[in-house]
C-alpha cells in the first residue's frame, strides 16, 4: 500500500481485512435473548390494560416487560428543566408520542420476540394530541404532563447589554418569525444494545454504541437505581456513525437492562429502521421571532430573540442543550454587544429531541444569517458587505462575546473573502434573481452564510437553563476533560489507548500519526486500541466523541501522553548511558546525544532495559513504560450572575457560498456549486478534515432540501421509511464542491487544532436558503422556514399569483 | 399464528456450499450474517432503500434484506468476503484506504459490491455517469460521497 504524506485509513483496513465488530456483530455472552419493542401507535393516550397473556403462551418467549415494573424498578431521568415531565425509559400510564415504548418481549431470537409483540393487546384511551410548538403554548393546550399545568418546561429570560437604548437609538428595526425544522441526520447504523442485569452484585454491563457524553451514564445510574461504578459500558471498536443521534442511546440501554432484569438473560436489542426514525432522537424545531436593530450604514446594533424549542414528549438530557448549548457565540461572528433572549423549551406530542451535528447552531444562526440578507436587502447593500462591516476584526482576538464566549483565534474577515474569492461571488451576483438571461430554463441564486463553530462543550453551560440564585453552589459544573494511555512493550512497541469512542471520525488513524510523529517513527509502528470499555479505561463525564471535541481536547490528550512517554524516555536513556537528560533527543526511534549523535539508544533497547530489568531502577523509572496524558480545557468557567459563560474550549469559523438554480418550470432546486471555508486551526489529517466538511455539507444540504420528520396536526407519523424520509444521494451532492481552509491555531489545544466535524452542517442549510431567497427574492417569495422544496415554492407563488397572501 | 416452517437451505456463499436448517422467512441477509458468517453485511433500513446489505446473487447485486434465504436456494452468493478473495476486491480495498471512502464503515461493503458489478462488467468506457447511477443506489450518511467518487474514479481509471 503507498504512503500517503498522512497515513490512510487505519478504520478502513479493518473494515476491508473483515474484521470490524459493529454492536449487530457483538455476541459477547452466552446465553442471549432477544427483545422487540412494543410501541405507541397513538400520539396522546392513556394505557388502560395491557393483555401479554397470548405473547408469553408463544413458545420461545421469556418475559414481557411493562411500565409497570419499569415504574418499581427504575426513577425519572434527571434532566437540567425548571417544569421536566416525569421521563422513563417505557410509558408508564400515558403514551406521548407515536412511537413511545409500552412493552418490552425478550425471546430466544428476534423473529419469535417480533411475533409476539404484534400479540400483545393494549387498550389505550385516545386523548387530544398537539405537535406545534407555539400551539402547545396555549392555555387551551392539551396538556402532556398533568402535574406540571403547563408544556412549558423553560423559559428563561437572558439580557445582555443595554438593549432597551441600542433599539430606540437604532435607524432601522424590523422582526421576522423564522421556523427550523425537525430533522435527524440519522447514523446508518441503528441503535444496539446489549444488557446484562446481575442479579446479585447487582451490576448491569453494557454492550453498546454509545459515544457519550459519559455524563448520560450518570444520568441512567441514577435511573437505574444502581452506583455509577457498577455498570460497565462497553463500546465496540466499529460504531456506524451517530452524528449526535446516538447520544440519546441512554433511555434504551435502561430499558434494556430492565428487560434483562426480568428475562433473568442477558438481551440483545437492535432497533430498527422505523424506530429511528420515530423514536430514537431528532434535531430539535423550533420557531424564533427575531428583531433586529441596525445603523442605515449596515451595523448591526442589537437582537432580540425569543427561542421556541419543540423539545418532544419529555424533555430529556442533554437538551435543553438546543436552547443553551451555543450560548458563548449566541452573535456568531459577529460584534454586537446587545442582545435580549427569551428560551423557552416546550414539550409537544412528538419524539424527544436531542442534539444533532451542529447542535443548535444551526437553529441559532438560521434566523441571524436570514435576516442579515434581509437587512442588506432593505438598506440596498450586498449581504456579503453587510457581513464584513460587522465581523469581529483578527486585532480584537481573543475576543470576549457579551454572552461569555472567549474567541480564542481567528481571521474571519480573511477566511469569509477567501470564500467569496473561491465562489467568484461578485461576479455571480450580478446574474441572479431577475437579472439571469430571460430565456435561460433556470432562476440562478447565490447566498452565503458565516459561523462560529464551537468545539469542546464546556458541561456547565447547561446550568445557564436555571436562574444564578437556583443554581447548586456546592456542584459547579464546569470543563472538558480527555484521558489517554499509552503502553511501552518489551520490544519497543508503543499501544495508544483510545478512550473517546470514536464512531467514524477516523480516531485510530489520528492517535497513530500523533504519537508516531512525537517519537520520530512510522504511523504503522503504532497499535491503537479502538472502542471503550468504562470497566477498564479513564474516563470522566465529559469524556466521548461530541460536540466536536476530538481535535482539540481528545487528541491534545494524545499528544500530553505522547510527550510525557518522550520524556521517560529521555530519562532512561539518561539513566542507562549515564548523561544529562537536557542533552538529549528523540529521532526517528532513537534517543540519541545533541553532542554526539554516535550516542544514543533505540527505542527497542530503550524499552527492553526498561522492562527486563525492573529490578535495578530508580523509583523515577519504574513505571516509565506506562503513561497517561490528561488534557483539560482551561479558560472555562461556571455561568456567572449575568449569565454569561464560555461555553466551548475552542472557536471555530466557517464561511461559505452556495449557488442555486431554480428550474422556472418544476421549481425544482439543485445547489449547483458550494464553497466553504473554515478556519479550523491545525489540521490533524487532511483528509479526514475533508471528510467531516463533506459530510457536514451532506447533512446541511438535506436540512435545507430533503429532510423533515413529519407529523400531522394529531401526531401522526408520516416519515418512517426511507421513502418518505429523503436522505440525499451522490446525484443531489453539489456538482462542484470546492473545499478549503486557512489556519489560524488556537492557543488553548495541545493540537493547536479546533473543530471540524460540526462545521459546515451548521451553515450549509443557512447557505442554501439565502441562495434560494437570492433567486427568487423577484417573484415576491419569501423564505423563512426550511426545508425547501418544490412544494412548498409552488404554494407560495401560486398564492402570490391568485392575488393571496403568501402563507408559507 | 401459523406454524412455523422449516426448510433445508442449500446455497453457496462465496464459493462455499451451505446447507442449514432454516425458518422459511428467514431473510437472506439474516441468513448470510447468522449462519454463513457474513458480517460484513450490514442491515441499514431494512426496507432496501440504502444499500448497505448488498450482496452478489449469480454476480447481480441485490438487496439481502428484501429477498428470503430460500430465494437463494441454487444461486452463488458472493459477499465482500468472497470479493476480498479476488485482486480486483483488494484493489477495491486498496482505493477505499487511500482515498477514505469510508468513515464510520457501515455502508462500504454495499457501495464495494456495486463498484466490484460495475468494474466487472461494464463495457468500455464507464463514464462519470455511470459510476453516479451505480453510487445513486446506496446512501451514505458520513462521507457526503466526495471521496467515494474520488475511489470509485480512480478505479475506473486504473481498471485493466
Amino acid at each position: 500500500m503507498n504512503e500517503f504524506t498522512a497515513p490512510s485509513s487505519t478504520e478502513g483496513r479493518r473494515l476491508f481485512d473483515l474484521q470490524a465488530q459493529y454492536i449487530a456483530d457483538l455476541t459477547p455472552l452466552p446465553n442471549l435473548a432477544h427483545a422487540a419493542v412494543v410501541r405507541s401507535p397513538y400520539a396522546h393516550a392513556r394505557i388502560r390494560s395491557i393483555d401479554s397473556r397470548a405473547a408469553l403462551a408463544l413458545p420461545g418467549v421469556m418475559s414481557v416487560l411493562t411500565g409497570r415494573e419499569v415504574q418499581e424498578w427504575s426513577r425519572p431521568f434527571a434532566v437540567a428543566a425548571e417544569r421536566p415531565g416525569r421521563y422513563y425509559s417505557c410509558a408508564i400510564d400515558k403514551v406521548r408520542y407515536v412511537g413511545e415504548p409500552v412493552a418490552v418481549v425478550v425471546a430466544t431470537n428476534r423473529y419469535i420476540a417480533e411475533d409476539a409483540r404484534d400479540t400483545i393487546e393494549v387498550e389505550y384511551e385516545p386523548l387530544p394530541a398537539v405537535v406545534d410548538v407555539e400551539a402547545a403554548m396555549q392555555s387551551s393546550a392539551p396538556i402532556l404532563h398533568e402535574e406540571l399545568g403547563t408544556n412549558v418546561a423553560i423559559d428563561r429570560q437572558l439580557t445582555y447589554g443595554d438593549v432597551a437604548a441600542v433599539f430606540s437609538a437604532a435607524d432601522i428595526v424590523f422582526s421576522q418569525r423564522y421556523v427550523f425544522p425537525r430533522y435527524q441526520s440519522f447514523p446508518l447504523e441503528t441503535y444496539g444494545i446489549i444488557a446484562s442485569w446481575n442479579p446479585s452484585a447487582p451490576q448491569v454491563s453494557f454492550w453498546a454504541n454509545f459515544h457519550g457524553p459519559y455524563s448520560m451514564l450518570a444520568v441512567l445510574a441514577g435511573a437505574l437505581r444502581v452506583p455509577l461504578s457498577k455498570l460497565r459500558v462497553v463500546t465496540p471498536p466499529d460504531v456506524g456513525g451517530s452524528f449526535g443521534n446516538k447520544i440519546a442511546l441512554y433511555p434504551y440501554m435502561a430499558l434494556t437492562a430492565l428487560a434483562s432484569r426480568k428475562a433473568g438473560r442477558p438481551v440483545k436489542w437492535i432497533e430498527d429502521r422505523l424506530e429511528s426514525l420515530s423514536a430514537s432522537s431528532t434535531g430539535t424545531d423550533r420557531v424564533t421571532e427575531l428583531e433586529v436593530a441596525a445603523r442605515n450604514d449596515g451595523q448591526l446594533l442589537g437582537l432580540k430573540m425569543r427561542l421556541m424549542d419543540n423539545v418532544g414528549a419529555y424533555i430529556r438530557a442533554p437538551e435543553p442543550g438546543c436552547l443553551f448549548r451555543p450560548i458563548g457565540n449566541f452573535m456568531n461572528a459577529y460584534k454586537i454587544e446587545h442582545l435580549e433572549v427569551n428560551a423557552l423549551a416546550v414539550m409537544t406530542n412528538v419524539c424527544p429531541s436531542g442534539p444533532n451535528r451542529g447542535y443548535a447552531c444551526q437553529q441559532h444562526y438560521f434566523p441571524i444569517e436570514r435576516a442579515i440578507d434581509e437587512l442588506a436587502l432593505r438598506l440596498g447593500k450586498d449581504p456579503a458587505t453587510v457581513r464584513l462591516r460587522n465581523l469581529i476584526q483578527p486585532q480584537d482576538i481573543p475576543y470576549r462575546t457579551v454572552t461569555g464566549g472567549l474567541y480564542d483565534s481567528g481571521d474571519y474577515p480573511r477566511a469569509t473573502q477567501r470564500a467569496l474569492e473561491l465562489s467568484n461571488y461578485w461576479q455571480l451576483r450580478q446574474s441572479t434573481g431577475a437579472a439571469g438571461p430571460s430565456d435561460a430554463s433556470v432562476w440562478r441564486g447565490v447566498g452565503m452564510a458565516v459561523a462560529i463553530d464551537p468545539s469542546g462543550s464546556n458541561m456547565g453551560y447547561i446550568d445557564v437553563s436555571k436562574k444564578a440564585a437556583q443554581r447548586r453552589p456546592n456542584l459547579v459544573r464546569v470543563g472538558s476533560a480527555q484521558t489517554t494511555r499509552i503502553y511501552l512493550d518489551a520490544t519497543g512497541g508503543i499501544t495508544v489507548e483510545l478512550e473517546t469512542a470514536a464512531h467514524g471520525q477516523g480516531q485510530e488513524t489520528t492517535a497513530a500519526s500523533l504519537v508516531a510523529q512525537a517519537l520520530g517513527i512510522a504511523s504503522a509502528d503504532v497499535t491503537v486500541v479502538a472502542g471503550m470499555d468504562t470497566g477498564s479505561r479513564p474516563w470522566s463525564v465529559s469524556s466521548g466523541s461530541y460536540s466536536s471535541r476530538f481535535g482539540a481536547v481528545g487528541a491534545s490528550s494524545i499528544v500530553a501522553a505522547a510527550r510525557q512517554l518522550q520524556e521517560n524516555l529521555l530519562q532512561a536513556t539518561a539513566y542507562f548511558l549515564e548523561c544529562d537528560a537536557s542533552r538529549l533527543h528523540v529521532q526517528a526511534g532513537r534517543i540519541v546525544s545533541l553532542d554526539d549523535a554516535q550516542l544514543g539508544l533505540s527505542l527497542k533497547d530503550v524499552a527492553a532495559r526498561l522492562h527486563w530489568s525492573t529490578g535495578t531502577l530508580p523509583s523515577h523509572l519504574e513505571t516509565a513504560t506506562q503513561v497517561e496524558g490528561t488534557f483539560v480545557a482551561s479558560e472555562l468557567d461556571y455561568p456567572n450572575e449575568l449569565d454569561q459563560v464560555n461555553s466551548s474550549a475552542v472557536y471555530a469559523f466557517t464561511a461559505d457560498v452556495a449557488v442555486v438554480e431554480i428550474d422556472k418550470e418544476t421549481l425544482d432546486i439543485r445547489v449547483t456549486d458550494y464553497i466553504t471555508v473554515h478556519d479550523a486551526g491545525n489540521i490533524l489529517h487532511p483528509q479526514i478534515a475533508r471528510g467531516q466538511f463533506a459530510g457536514g455539507l451532506l447533512h446541511g444540504l438535506a436540512g435545507a432540501l430533503y429532510e423533515e420528520l413529519r407529523y400531522t396536526e394529531t401526531g401522526d407519523f408520516l416519515t418512517g421509511t426511507l421513502m418518505d424520509y429523503l436522505c440525499p444521494t451522490v446525484n443531489e451532492m453539489p456538482g462542484n464542491i470546492v473545499m478549503d481552509h486557512i489556519v489560524l491555531p488556537t492557543p488553548q489545544a495541545l493540537t493547536g487544532a479546533k473543530g471540524v466535524g460540526e462545521s459546515t452542517a451548521q451553515t450549509a442549510p443557512i447557505a442554501i436558503a439565502n441562495a434560494v431567497a437570492d433567486a427568487v427574492r423577484h417573484l415576491g417569495l419569501e423564505i423563512t422556514e426550511l426545508p425547501l422544496t418544490p412544494d412548498k415554492l409552488w404554494q407560495q407563488l401560486g398564492a402570490r399569483l391568485a392575488g393571496e397572501p403568501a402563507c408559507t | 399464528m401459523q406454524p412455523q416452517r422449516r426448510t433445508i437451505v442449500t446455497t453457496a456463499v462465496n464459493g462455499t456450499p451451505v446447507e442449514t436448517l432454516l425458518d422459511v422467512r428467514t431473510t437472506l441477509a439474516d441468513f448470510l450474517r447468522e449462519e454463513a458468517g457474513c458480517t460484513s453485511v450490514h442491515l441499514g433500513c431494512e426496507h432496501g432503500v440504502c444499500g448497505a446489505c448488498t450482496v452478489l446473487l449469480d454476480g447481480l447485486p441485490v438487496r439481502s434484506c428484501l429477498r428470503l434465504a430460500v430465494q437463494a436456494v441454487g444461486h452463488e452468493i458472493t459477499t465482500l468476503e468472497g470479493v476480498m478473495q479476488t485482486e480486483r476486491g483488494k484493489t477495491i480495498g486498496r482505493a477505499f484506504v487511500e482515498q477514505f471512502a469510508m468513515q464510520c464503515g457501515f455502508c462500504t461493503a454495499g457501495f464495494a459490491l456495486s463498484l466490484y458489478h460495475l468494474l466487472e462488467n461494464a463495457p468500455e468506457p464507464i463514464t462519470d455517469q455511470d459510476i453516479h447511477e451505480t453510487l445513486g443506489g446506496h446512501i451514505c450518511r458520513c462521507t457526503g460521497y466526495v471521496s467515494i467518487v474520488e475511489a470509485a474514479k480512480r478505479l475506473r481509471d486504473q481498471r485493466g
